[in-house]
């Protein structure tokens, strides 16, 4: 850990501020998409609403909690519990 | 936007140690809602199709909404002490207060009204009791998240944030968007399903 | 230039009172050491507790207590032993260690820090008073259908661990932080010390283990207060949910108790050989694997459940492979030893007891590991026997190798190595009568968890009653010894051992801040015997 910036965090962050207001349209369009495409027959609902849902999820991650502009390794702790929970729902589930 | 100085302490990574903190906080959560989750899994599987059709989908819908309302205005709310300004500081966290406690309220009557009105019991079924448990959690979330952000208007008020020094409003909105993002996934495997 | 003077009177930490000790304190030093003593008050609970147990096996038939009182005793027992000994001892161990070690002022929360602490003594509290008001009696497993059948005491016990839970989980956060963020320039990640390393692990399996558990515990205190039937069979609820969801925390849970202890004693040892230790990087990384591969074993504690048979095979398999990277260590603390100029104090004699304990309790867990050996064993003395070969073999004498290597430098005096190794021979003859034979006991059928048995267990049953007697006995000269020494031991000074990491270059008791400068550093703290200073 040589050279390290102690204000990498706070030099990051002020240089990118994304489109707040941009993302949370894209929030509400999305959540509307959603439940309209429970009223349309013949939709396969599961991976259709949960691709949908994850998008939202991302979009609050990556730009509301900033992961895209923040160092890496915040996503990458954010991340790993995930690998852990694929065998754990899969073996409750199964 | 000038280049705040900063009050940062020194830390080996140069990441700051609460930000830090709070991520690692959150990968608990992750794991915690996970089993919850599994759990509702587990229960909706052994109940008959269709469980879920006695849940409100427009209300909830809206409530949905609500939720996603107050994360912009926390995250405008960092936005503004970021830029120094503290009276918008105030207006959106007090804007978030009152949206996360329109949707907690909503909750509660929903809840009623699946107890009361539609004899839907956490006891009475398995789906029930999947539904109210992880949903409960979730709103139990909310709950603390309220006291928070009510600790933090107290703050705000007091001036104890400035365009160098925020950081306890940054860690308040990773969480207060995480329970967000948590009913964006509940939303969906519960209600739409 | 150690002074080995006898004093009089409890050297105070520059300037601390015993109050500071008994009360909300943020300094990583007394926090430390109300984790160790808060521990050890309920290492003699739990001992008491398994003492009325081995009373009652002494014969065959049911003499003390039976029934509902004996599944509390033994569940009570577990419980104890893990949440509020083993745990918290290692956790107030590093807590007081790994700071200086890493050239910090504290951790990285002091807050945070004693708000963990404190949160125990309710837990405990409502642990006891599961106990009195009786009812946890489906072991610390608490399996249902009969942990949503038992009395109230059930519920307070599971609401209990919760505090037990998010006491760890905030120590977690504090420790990862710490290490990662609070060490001093220079000090890589490669130069840290490997307790250090271990806490890392352990701090991530915390992370991610727990929460699970606490959702377990709240489903069950749910299914049985509010009648949510997650795991009720009769209401079409799953029992095996229950199991799953345990377990996923329960067995990543025995590597949070035994990875501080390898970081011990990868500490302890090449202070003693006067040998630097063999493998850094090996250690440091394999205890990652462990963390990593711990996740994926946890179905091995059901292969008798009615778990899907196919499914387990592949913990089978996960299961042998997660005691490969234990094995890596074992050779490296070996390799360590080997050519160096050991020299027996109880710390290393300890240390060294602990590696031929844990290699057999080890080795017993691989035989657990395959299907066929476990289906005849399951739920009997065999695993009781491997769990305390790897839990008392292990983590305790790693415990005691930390306590005996760091009481100087926590008290400012040595303990007295005679009734030290008094202490070590009781332990380690006492535990090995205790426990060898109970291998033999399971292998031939004895059912766990019963009061009675069929007289044909008599004889290892009387063996092991005998030995824990022994077992019981030790501790009376080491706390004797802790006590008195605090007042008439010998001055420790700042190095009585010659080690090289960060705490003893400071003052013993350390000053109240650490380090009036953070020091620099430049190669990891294992340099023994080397004159020239080496680069990482």
């Amino acid at each position: 850990m040589k050279h390290v910036d102690p204000n990498q965090d706070v030099k990051q962050r002020s240089h990118r501020k994304p489109n707040y207001l941009l993302v949370f349209v894209f929030l509400a369009a999305v959540t509307a998409l959603e439940v309209a495409i429970t009223y349309i027959p013949g939709v396969p609902l599961a991976p259709v609403l949960v691709a949908l849902s994850l998008a939202k999820a991302s979009a609050v991650l990556l730009y509301f909690m900033h992961l895209r502009f923040d160092h890496w390794w915040y996503a990458v702790i954010f991340l790993v519990p995930f690998v852990l929970v694929i065998p754990l729902v899969l073996v409750v589930r199964v | 936007m000038s280049q705040p100085t900063t009050t940062h302490k020194y830390t080996t990574t140069g990441l700051d140690s609460r930000k830090l903190g709070m991520w690692i906080f959150l990968a608990t959560e992750v794991m915690l809602f996970s089993s919850l989750i599994s759990g509702f899994l587990q229960m909706q599987a052994r109940s008959p199709a269709g469980a879920n059709h006695v849940l409100n989908i427009p209300l909830t819908a809206v409530n949905t909404f609500i939720l996603i309302c107050s994360s912009l205005t926390v995250v405008m709310a960092l936005s503004a002490i970021q830029d120094g300004d503290q009276k918008k500081l105030r207006t959106f966290l007090l804007a978030t207060l009152a949206l996360g406690a329109t949707f907690l309220g909503i909750q509660i009557i929903e809840y009623r009204h699946l107890i009361v009105g539609e004899g839907f019991t956490p006891a009475g079924s398995l789906f029930g009791a999947g539904f109210f448990t992880v949903t409960g959690f979730h709103g139990f979330h909310v709950f603390i998240g309220l006291i928070w952000c009510a600790w933090l208007i107290l703050q705000a008020v007091a001036g104890r944030f400035t365009a160098a020094e925020h950081m306890r409003v940054e860690i308040f909105g990773l969480y207060w968007h995480f329970v967000d993002v948590v009913w964006i996934i509940l939303f969906t495997l519960i209600y739409l399903l | 230039m150690a002074d080995t003077t006898t004093g009089h009177g409890f050297i105070r930490h520059g300037g601390r009172k015993l109050s500071d000790y008994l009360v909300f304190n943020t300094d990583h030093k007394v926090i430390g050491i109300q984790y160790i003593v808060m521990s050890f008050v309920f290492f003699v609970f739990g001992g008491i507790l398994a003492e009325v147990i081995r009373a009652e096996l002494a014969a065959p038939g049911v003499q003390l207590v039976g029934g509902s009182q004996y599944n509390q005793l033994f569940t009570i027992h577990g419980t104890v032993m893990i949440f509020l000994w083993i745990i918290p001892a290692f956790t107030g161990l590093a807590n007081y260690v790994v700071p200086l070690g890493l050239g910090a002022h504290d951790m990285a929360f002091p807050r945070l820090n004693a708000f963990s602490l404190w949160l125990l003594p309710p837990g405990a509290l409502l642990l006891l008073l599961s106990f009195v008001v009786g009812g946890a009696e489906s072991g610390w497993t608490a399996y249902p259908p009969l942990s949503i059948q038992t009395s109230a005491g059930q519920t307070i016990w599971a609401i209990s661990l919760q505090f037990v839970g998010f006491s760890t989980i905030f120590s977690a956060v504090n420790f990862l932080v710490t290490i990662f963020n609070m060490r001093a320039p220079g000090m890589t990640l490669t130069r840290m010390p490997l307790l250090a390393w271990a806490m890392v692990a352990t701090s991530i399996i915390q992370i991610l283990g727990t929460p699970v558990l606490s959702a377990a515990l709240a489903m069950l205190t749910l299914n049985r207060v509010l009648g949510t039937n997650f795991f009720a069979p009769g209401a079409g609820g799953d029992p095996l949910m229950w199991q799953n969801l345990f377990w996923f925390y329960s067995h990543p849970a025995v590597y949070i108790m035994i990875l501080p202890g390898f970081g011990v004693i990868s500490e302890v040892l090449p202070v003693f050989a006067r040998k630097p230790i063999f493998g850094y990087k090996l250690i440091g990384f394999s205890s990652l694997a462990i963390a990593i591969v711990g996740f994926l074993v946890w179905a091995h504690h059901m292969f008798t459940s009615g778990m899907d048979p196919l499914l387990r095979i592949p913990f089978m398999v996960t299961s042998m492979i997660v005691a490969a990277p234990t094995g890596v260590k074992v050779f490296s603390w070996l390799a360590t030893i080997f050519g160096g100029k050991l020299r027996f104090t109880v710390a290393s004699t300890f240390a060294l007891a602990f590696i031929s304990m844990f290699v057999i309790g080890g080795l017993s867990g691989v035989f657990l590991a395959s299907v066929p050996i476990d289906i005849h064993v399951q739920d009997t003395y065999f695993v009781v026997a491997h769990l305390h070969y790897v839990l008392f073999g292990g983590s305790v004498m790693a415990i005691f190798a930390g306590l005996y290597f760091w009481y100087p430098k926590i008290t400012g005096r040595l303990l007295d190595e005679r009734l030290g190794q008094l202490h070590f021979w009781m332990t380690f003859l006492g535990f090995n009568i205790t426990f060898m034979p109970l291998h033999l006991a399971g292998l031939d059928g004895m059912p766990r968890r019963v009061a009675d048995y069929d007289p044909a267990f008599f004889l290892p049953n009387l063996i092991a009653t005998l030995g824990s007697l022994l077992l019981a006995a030790a501790a009376l000269p080491f706390l004797f010894n802790a006590v008195r020494s605090l007042f008439r031991g010998k001055m420790a000074g700042p190095n009585p051992w010659r080690a090289l990491s960060l705490e003893w270059t400071l003052s013993s008791p350390p000053p109240v801040h650490n380090f009036p400068t953070p020091p620099t550093v430049e190669h990891d703290p294992y340099g023994y015997g080397e004159s020239v200073v080496r680069s990482a």
